[in-house]
């Protein structure tokens, strides 16, 4: 009974050390995309979509070297109109073409009158270290509109992302 | 002469592989449109994003609930921070990739009814017919619709 108690411990030191070697170090970097514009020229009441492209820019970290991604912050600046009256909900997606689309945020319904907005973040969030190995992301914004805004309807958007990267 | 043949023989390839991809394309974008699944309860506009296909509820039949009286919401979905999310302008087709010969593959669909995503196919009868097939796992073990194309080619 000892002597398997004895390699019972010796193997969970194994393993213990095995699983502390293989883990490395990780440090959490905060990421920041550009400010994206994405407009529609002829937005109609109800249901409108609008993208923008970003050309992804991870600066010094290398693609490889990034365990785990999430979205911490999702901000919509208001363009034309100026304020956010005219939206009633919007959803933000991030979509390229070798990953599957990931929802990352929502907004329903949306403070009025503001210049910017904040959106909710979405709990579960896959692929987005898939989504950061492609050239571009598009930004795609699912917006509800009150009614047909006379000059178009633009934004730009801004998306946070923390990293977990191994030293 | 060998060199020659085998320049002649790559310019040649190209000219014929560039106009394929392009009709490729083209045979593809044939899904873009609104459509109107057999319960007739909501359509769908499909658009194409980063070379891949998308649809989202544009309308809904009922879209106000009946409990609350305000705009329905995707209060099914397992992730709870999106039940605020709004049913119309919901993106419920994801992902699909055209394969060729009016299929397209690779994609999910979304059932709000449930919360519940499905692996999905879609195939093109004819261009104001489609055959969308939900399943999990195995192709064999699922379930088709016929959708409509609301405004005729």
């Amino acid at each position: 009974m000892k002597i398997s108690m004895k390699r019972a411990l010796q193997l969970t030191s194994i393993v213990v050390l095995f699983f502390l070697f293989s883990c490395g170090e990780t440090e959490i970097i905060s990421l920041s995309s550009e400010s994206i514009e994405m407009s529609e020229e002829y937005p109609m009441e109800g249901s409108n979509t609008v993208t923008g492209v970003w050309k992804v820019d991870l600066g010094s970290i290398e693609i490889n070297e990034i365990k785990s991604a999430k979205v911490t912050a999702v901000t919509v600046e208001m363009l034309e109109p100026s304020g956010s009256d005219v939206m009633t909900g919007i959803i933000m997606q991030l979509a390229a073409s070798g990953a599957s689309m990931q929802r990352v945020g929502v907004l329903n319904p949306v403070p009025g009158n503001s210049k910017s907005v904040e959106m909710s973040i979405a709990d579960e969030q896959e692929n987005l270290v898939d989504l950061l190995k492609q050239d571009e992301i598009t930004f795609v914004a699912d917006v509800n509109l009150k009614s047909e805004p006379s000059n178009g309807f633009s934004i730009k958007t801004t998306i946070e992302f923390e990293l977990e990267v191994t030293q | 002469m060998k060199k020659l043949f085998i320049f002649l023989l790559t310019i040649a390839a190209l000219y014929i592989s560039e106009p394929i991809q392009a009709q490729d394309a083209k045979d593809g974008d044939a899904l873009i449109g609104v459509w109107e699944p057999s319960h007739g309860k909501a359509r769908i506009k499909i658009d194409k994003i980063a070379d891949k296909y998308y649809g989202r509820i544009v309308w809904l039949k009922e879209p106000k609930d009946p409990q609350t009286g305000e705009p329905k919401l995707d209060k099914n979905n397992p992730d709870e921070s999106m039940h605020s999310a709004p049913l119309r302008g919901y993106r419920m087709l994801k992902d699909f990739e055209y394969q060729g010969d009016g299929v397209w593959v690779e994609g999910t669909i979304y059932d709000p009814e449930n919360g519940n995503t499905y692996s999905s196919e879609i195939t093109l009868k004819d261009e104001n017919t489609l055959d969308i097939r939900g399943y999990i796992g195995m192709k064999t073990f699922g379930r088709s619709d016929v959708w409509k194309r609301l405004k005729l080619k």
